[in-house]
């Protein structure tokens, strides 16, 4: 069975000339379902593009990306939206929650997106919201929750819909050290327990502990 | 994703209260400043929509109906030889000065129509009817002339005076929403008085307008530029015609036009700036999240519903909000004697201006979002 998301040789080059800079050098990376993969590197080392990438938002100077084995990479811009909309879920480290909407509503409104009715779109919130532990706080909006229950928002936003893949940049970069634990040990079980393809970029050593897999980037290329 | 546009509008509450001040402020602006240019209008060309007439002849070179100059009524002869020509007719058009009870004086507008075809005859009566004016001196006043005349009883005597040779006219009606454009109350008389008493101050023989009325068929601007070789001295208009030149005159040559449309056109701007003022702030607030969305898999498309739902939203609210104002005000304002025309057509040709002002500026908003890079939703 091919990967859940699979990039082959692709590279990003920023700018020209004096200002070139080679951010992802020829990467080849694969993402398996079930499991949590961490991408990691010092600060600068192109964690970031990769990431955007695998994610269908930043397009590739060259190489390949297969999601479910179809080659992305080959569509056209008009296409992306639709494939970040039903392939992939995001989680940002900062939280990136829509302030006029309450916790459950931030969930409906990517449901809303993908054509879910709203009816069948509030009872998938409140279920995924259950499933991070934030049923209480699902009427709440953003300003009042605190960071990790955002992060949690977040995280259930991210499975709205029920993508097969789900990509987080720096997802407990701003919260405190439990709360971050309780983010990676969700990442964790969405991996194990709901068999989806995790990647993670992370310096977090909470990650680092109960990663599948770590991926080491340096100046744009894969060491390990 | 109107739910999304009408839940982030509502969640700012103190913007959007801002907002729909602005744009309601603006609103009633522009929709009274066009009501009472078309009210303005209106009075000014009220007599011409009112006499069922198809031609005027008038002096030469006339602006508009206010300054007509008397010419020799000889010329209906020539007017009812005219083979379209059904039938003719004369009004009398003079300025004097109304005695009030307490010793002021108060310029009115003297029409004389012929009480027997009612032609020039006031067409809205509140007591008494045009015809009572016939045989003798007696007058009919607009029942809005009262705050400026004074009470406008039946049966009492007013002193007219006309080029130093005062008579008294006694009241025997009063006609309803009758307004000259410059606001002279108009008196109305018998068209045999008022031409009586020209003779007497030296100018007999005179009227202002000759009014025709055509044959069925006929071609009322074919038969007007034939009149016009006929008469030389005079100006012959089709009753569009005159209409047209008379609202010309004090919209153009008066520049008064131009103060009501620029005021309009101000108010419009500034109605429109404000929403997309706000949506632009909110907006730009709001960057990380309409990045997001981009992120999630919204189109651009979908996101600019967002930014134009939102004009529309604060148009037809802020619209709406002024509507009630000016139609909750329109009473007192025709009571106080403001020209003031509303209708629905005037509504919706309005409210479609406010919102193509409103979408407009709302345009510059959706600049952002089309640049927005998606990748940007990963800063920390
Ligand atoms: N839009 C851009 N234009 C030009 N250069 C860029 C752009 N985005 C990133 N870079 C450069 O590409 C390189 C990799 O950046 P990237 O953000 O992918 O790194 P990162 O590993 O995520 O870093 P950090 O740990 O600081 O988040 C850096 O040198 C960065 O300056
Ligand atoms: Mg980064």
């Amino acid at each position: 069975m091919e990967p859940a998301l699979l990039v082959k040789n692709i590279s990003k080059v920023y700018g020209r000339g004096e200002n070139r800079v080679v951010a992802v050098d020829s990467v080849t990376l694969a993402l398996e379902r079930r499991e949590l993969l961490l991408i990691m590197g010092p600060s600068g080392s192109g964690k970031t593009s990769l990431l955007s990438m695998m994610g269908c938002i930043l397009r590739p100077t060259s190489g390949e990306i297969y999601i479910e084995g179809r080659r992305v990479s080959a569509l056209s811009e008009a296409d992306l939206p639709d494939v970040r909309r039903h392939a992939l879920g995001f989680v940002f480290q900062a939280f990136n929650l829509f302030s006029a909407l309450t916790a459950a509503e931030n969930i409906e409104l990517v449901l809303r997106l993908k054509r879910v009715d709203k009816a069948r779109s509030r009872a998938i919130a409140m279920d995924l919201l259950a499933r991070v532990g934030l049923t209480k706080r699902a009427h709440l909006y953003p300003a009042d929750l605190s960071g990790g229950e955002k992060q949690r928002t977040a995280l259930a936003r991210a499975l709205a819909g029920d993508p097969p893949i789900v990509l987080a940049d720096e997802p407990t970069a701003n919260l405190d050290s439990k709360t971050g634990k309780e983010i990676v040990g969700l990442l964790k079980g969405l991996a194990e327990e709901s068999g989806k393809a995790v990647a993670v970029v992370s310096h977090d050593p909470k990650v680092e502990a109960l990663a599948h897999r770590i991926a080491l980037l340096e100046d744009g290329r894969l060491i390990a | 994703m109107l739910w999304l546009a009408l839940k982030t509008l509502f969640h700012e509450k103190i913007r959007l209260a801002i907002t729909l001040i602005g744009i309601t402020v603006s609103a009633v602006l522009v929709l009274v400043q066009v009501a009472i240019y078309l009210g303005s209008m209106g009075n000014a060309t009220a007599i011409i929509r009112h006499t069922d007439a198809d031609l005027w002849v008038t002096s030469r070179n006339i602006q508009t109906f206010d300054f007509a100059l008397p010419f020799s009524e000889e010329v209906i002869d020539r007017v009812r030889a005219m083979r379209e020509v059904a039938r003719a007719g004369k009004i009398l058009l003079a300025y004097g000065n109304l005695k009030l009870p307490d010793g002021g004086l108060e310029q009115v507008q003297m029409i004389g129509y012929n009480p027997d075809t009612g032609l020039g005859a006031p067409w809205s009566m509140r007591v008494g009817r045009a015809v009572d004016v016939k045989g003798g001196n007696f007058m009919i006043l607009d029942e809005s002339a009262e705050p400026r005349l004074g009470r406008l009883s039946i049966g009492s005597n007013w002193e007219l005076d006309f080029a130093n040779k005062p008579q008294s006219f006694k009241l025997v009606g009063l006609s309803q929403g009758i307004r000259s454009f410059t606001t002279s109350p108009i008196v109305f008389m018998d068209y045999n008085a008022l031409s009586a008493w020209m003779a007497d101050v030296g100018w007999p023989g005179q009227t202002a307008f000759i009014v025709a009325k055509l044959r069925p068929g006929a071609d009322a601007s074919r038969v007007a530029a034939a009149l016009r070789r006929v008469l030389p001295d005079n100006d012959v208009l089709t009753r569009e015609g005159f209409i047209a030149k008379s609202v010309e005159y004090w919209t153009i040559e008066t520049g008064l036009g131009m103060a009501f449309f620029l005021t309009a056109l101000l108010a419009t701007v500034i109605g429109g700036s404000i929403v997309g003022q706000t949506i632009y702030a909110s907006t730009i607030e709001h960057l990380r999240e309409f990045g997001t969305l981009k992120a999630i898999g919204a189109r651009n498309g979908e996101i600019y519903q967002i930014i134009f739902s939102q004009a529309v939203i604060g148009a037809i609210a802020g619209y709406g909000l002024a509507t009630a104002i000016v139609l909750s005000a329109e009473g007192a304002l025709q009571r106080a004697g403001v020209p003031f025309y509303l209708s629905p057509a005037l509504f919706g040709a309005l409210f479609v201006v406010l919102l193509l002002a409103c979408l407009g500026s709302a345009y510059f908003s959706v600049g952002k979002i089309r640049t927005l890079d998606p990748v940007s939703v990963f800063k920390g």
